[in-house]
């Protein structure tokens, strides 16, 4: 992601609303879905569990892109199916609620969807 | 641009969104049908137009041409059940199924094959089909081809396409055009956000419209929550009121009682309904024998801009690999490619990071295959089983055998090859350990050793079937060869879930035949008037008579 986002303030903005794209792409899921969700982001959210769970040391806040993607690139080739399903699920949603917004779409040379009469 | 919604609810129709019920609700009707997808508008269209009251119920929302912006954003959430993420129970295969008025015809890409004549062959031999003949089937797909505009496209494919047919053609490995269900298609390449401007056949457009100028009622954001029956009848089928979002039932009821209930909610939702209903099923059938026609996808960059988002999604198709080895042989897989829109494309493409965004800053040049494997031919293949969650809405556990994984890793090989031999510069098969591949032989040597192993290898599916199986033999099968439930008298399946084995051809056009075939000796059954006569005749070929209608029955 951090590679495929734009630099400087508008960054920010960016990041803003790939986060509102991510909430509306939960919103559509269903109640079950939805709850295994929340428990992946407690479980990433508490302390102790994402020293242990992830490798971050530092609070997200303060992690470097480094350490995301080591963290990243750990459920993805985990063993555990488990962890490599929920890093599917954050690659995916991420990407959907980044490349479903206008603004990413000039970098990869989508015109965006015709004009129909 | 005419929205058909907008014109008939001015002349009249009986078009309801639950989510603004503000009580409870009664309907009665000759036959409820829940779904309204390939399975549930044909049978409308045929049960309405034979004098029948028909009442349909769907737990997506009505939305309309006027209301496709053709963005993933707002498809995927509001056309697509569980906002085009709904995963199998391992999460290790995404699947893609509508979720709307209209069902997966509103959102699909309009591919349009006949039901092969060795899976019928198969299942006349292995499930006791005995009618279900090439000949016998032959005019059901005439007359829905001719209902729903099918023809072979006749542009031009576009660059997509054009790659697997030139990779066919260089290595001599036969490839066809594929027919499409579209009147005066612009070729704008967005069917699966909905067709904006209704050239997409599908059945929003078509058998739905019918059915409602004959009267029937459509109830949408309406879940089939259960069949409430008393000895072998279905006696009401209780559903739940979604609110305005859809995604959770708002608390208002709806009852529908009606004379005879067909369950077309597709496969997972067929399934599921009858679990909830907790209906008859002493040999454990239902749900059992779902199959995807799991998906292998390979990417490449190609010299030239593909675009793979413009144009007529698919046109070009090869079953050269279904036909190397017997039906019950190592897997077979058909050949196609899926549009590439941006949300789809950079959620399926594998990588993270650098890799990722390099691949995406090639869109323009992406090109993909699909290679969609022939399930449920084989002992080593017995499909996936649909269940039950505590909330009742249904699960999928699809494991992938390595019967199927080897099917994948030659599906791999051969995409790769095609690509290269279309003139790719990369192919990239989409596996979480493979890396863009310059040559041929750098290629070949990757994917023999790729870890075939699920949420490495990328498996997706657009074609769920199965899990309410048709057959002879009660102990083996939910349904009938006319889908008629084998224990309840009043109650028919009449969607992509009766296949006993998956199709190994997209599956809209053997919904629409049978199901058109089934539906007629239904209407037949119940005292409608069906205008065909030749096709009545052909239904009542078979090896059952029709069940009679006890008194009781009549509302
Ligand atoms: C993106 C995409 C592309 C595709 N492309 C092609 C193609 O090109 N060619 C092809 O042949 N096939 C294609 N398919 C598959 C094809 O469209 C489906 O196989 C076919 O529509 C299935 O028909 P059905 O009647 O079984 O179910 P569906 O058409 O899926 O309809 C089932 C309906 O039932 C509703 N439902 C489910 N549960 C309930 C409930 N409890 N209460 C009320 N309603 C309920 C659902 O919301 C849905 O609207 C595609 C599918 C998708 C998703
Ligand atoms: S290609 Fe475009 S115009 Fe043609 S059916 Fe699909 S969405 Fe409609």
């Amino acid at each position: 992601m951090a590679t495929a986002l734009p630099d400087g303030t508008e960054r920010a903005a960016a990041i803003e609303r790939t986060v509102r794209g991510l909430d509306t792409a939960i919103a559509g899921l269903t109640p079950s879905v939805q709850g295994e969700l929340a428990q992946l982001f407690v479980l990433l959210r508490a302390p102790a569990t994402r020293v242990i769970a992830t490798g971050v040391m530092r609070p997200w806040h303060l992690a470097g892109e480094n350490e995301i993607e080591r963290f990243l690139r750990a459920w993805r080739f985990s063993p555990f199916t488990r962890l490599r399903g929920a890093y599917d699920a954050i690659h995916q949603l991420t990407y959907a609620a980044w490349y479903g917004s206008n603004e990413s779409w000039s970098a990869i040379g989508y015109p965006g969807p015709p004009a129909v009469a | 641009m005419n929205d058909p919604f907008a014109s008939g609810k001015a002349r009249g129709w009986r078009v309801f969104d639950a989510s603004n019920f503000e009580r409870d609700a009664r309907y009665e009707a000759d036959v409820a049908i829940v779904g309204t997808g390939a399975g549930g508008g044909t049978a409308a269209e045929i049960l309405s137009r034979a004098g029948l009251r028909v009442v349909l119920i769907e737990e997506g929302p009505l939305r309309s041409s006027s209301d496709f912006a053709l963005l993933e954003r707002v498809a995927y959430p509001n056309l697509y059940q569980e906002s085009a993420a709904r995963k199998t129970k391992d999460k290790g295969i995404n699947i893609l199924q509508g979720r709307c008025v209209g069902g997966s015809t509103t959102v699909n890409w309009t591919t349009s094959f006949r039901t092969p004549s060795s899976t019928l062959a198969f299942w006349r031999e292995r499930f006791g089909l005995s009618d279900y003949r090439d000949d016998l089937l032959a005019p059901w797909f005439a007359h829905m081809e001719r209902r729903l505009h099918i023809a072979p496209w006749s542009l031009p494919p576009n660059a997509n396409n054009d790659a697997l047919l030139r990779g066919a053609q260089q290595l001599g490995i036969p490839a066809g055009v594929i027919a499409r269900n579209v009147e005066s298609c612009r070729n704008l390449g967005y069917c699966g956000f909905g067709c904006p401007v209704n050239a997409k056949q599908s059945m929003l457009v078509t058998t739905i419209p019918a059915a409602l100028d004959r009267g029937a009622v459509l109830l949408s954001r309406t879940r089939a929550e259960r069949f409430v029956t008393r000895g072998d009848r279905v006696v009401e089928l209780q559903c739940a009121a979604m609110d305005a979002r859809g995604i959770a039932p708002s608390g208002r009821t709806v009852g529908v009682r009606a004379r005879h209930y067909v369950t077309a909610a597709g496969a997972i939702g067929s399934p599921a309904l009858l679990l909830r209903s907790a209906l008859p099923d002493p040999f454990h059938r239902v749900g059992k024998r779902t199959f995807l026609h799991p998906t292998l996808i390979s990417a490449a960059i190609m010299p030239d801009p593909v675009m793979g988002f413009s144009g007529a999604p698919q046109s070009v198709y090869s079953d050269h690999f279904l036909s190397v080895d017997p039906i019950d042989g190592p897997v077979g897989f058909k050949l196609e490619v899926p549009p590439l829109h941006p949300v789809l494309s950079s959620t399926t493409f594998t990588g993270l990071g650098e890799m990722h965004a390099r691949l995406m800053s090639q869109f323009s040049h992406a090109h993909a295959m699909l290679a969609l494997l022939r399930d449920g031919f084989h002992e080593e293949s017995p499909g996936g089983t649909v269940s039950l969650k505590s909330d009742g809405t249904p699960l999928l556990d699809y494991a992938l055998t390595p019967y199927l994984w080897e099917g994948a890793r030659r599906a791999l090989l051969a995409m790769a090859e095609l690509q290269f031999a279309a003139g790719a510069h990369t192919v990239l098969p989409l596996h979480e350990d493979a890396a863009p591949y310059a040559t041929l032989d750098e290629a070949r040597a990757a994917i023999s050793h790729l870890p075939m192993e699920v949420l490495r290898t990328r498996v997706a599916s657009a074609h769920v079937m199965g899990g309410c199986t048709m057959g002879s033999d009660p102990t083996q099968s939910v349904v009938d060869g006319f889908g008629r439930h084998h224990a309840l008298e009043n109650l028919s399946v009449f969607d992509g879930s009766i296949f006993p084995t998956s199709l190994g051809a997209n599956p809209q056009l053997s919904i629409y035949g049978i199901t058109a075939r089934n539906v007629t000796r239904l209407a037949t059954s119940l005292g409608g008037k069906v205008e065909n006569d030749d096709l009545i005749s052909l239904a009542m070929i078979g090896p059952e008579t029709p069940p009679v209608i006890g008194e009781g029955a009549r509302l």
